[in-house]
């Protein structure tokens, strides 16, 4: 797993804002965001 | 009215008219257009159109009743599934509803869908999902509180 700053354990993946350690969630989180945020960069 | 007339079938079921009003105020409509000629009663909450009476007969039309009965049931589970009712998706759908907000899909879901598969990562959203999204491009939330709305939400599905 990628874990650049080596603190998975304690902040989540990538020190993620939730500290969420499930990479599930985290593909979901990543996913949706992009979904949302597309048409304004598109429009940039 | 136009949404209370028969389908194509000749059936109109009483479910069909349930959101028009309370309880009883759809029992006096529908006591009103059966006294008016306008539907037949057939069955307990199943009317059709008389000349369809005639033409298809009660029984056929009794089963297209049931078909289309056991159809909106089978709707309504689907919808339930797709919409699981975590305490985060009823906030966020009590939320897109005061925003008036509603999600419309467009192109950028199909790319970001292909980009992601692309990458290797299959990513199914719910309605809780598409939700946010739809909230986030808006400008209604920020996309900080959709990742927190977000994961939240599907912690909470993990743990139904």
């Amino acid at each position: 797993m990628f874990d650049p700053f080596g603190d998975y354990a304690l902040r989540g993946y990538l020190r993620n804002s939730e500290n969420e350690k499930d990479l599930e969630i985290i593909k979901i989180a990543e996913h949706e965001l992009f979904r949302a945020q597309l048409p304004a960069v598109l429009d940039f | 009215m136009q949404s209370l007339r028969p389908r194509r079938d000749g059936v109109l079921l009483r479910s069909d008219a349930s959101a028009f009003g309370s309880s009883s105020q759809v029992t006096a409509a529908l006591h009103s257009l059966v006294e008016s000629g306008l539907v037949e009663r057939i069955d307990r909450g199943v009317y059709a159109k008389p000349s369809k009476v005639v033409q298809i007969g009660r029984d056929a039309l009794l089963a297209n009743a049931s078909l289309r009965a056991q159809s909106s049931r089978n709707q309504l589970v689907r919808r339930t599934r797709r919409f699981p009712c975590t305490k985060t998706a009823k906030y966020v759908m009590r939320l897109a509803k005061d925003k008036r907000v509603d999600f419309h899909s467009i192109y950028a879901d199909n790319w970001a869908n292909s980009v992601t598969m692309l990458a290797g990562d299959e990513v199914k959203s719910d309605a809780t999902d598409d939700l946010l999204v739809a909230l986030t491009r808006s400008g209604k939330i920020s996309p900080k509180d959709m990742v927190s709305l977000l994961i939240r939400h599907h912690r909470d599905l993990k743990h139904v």
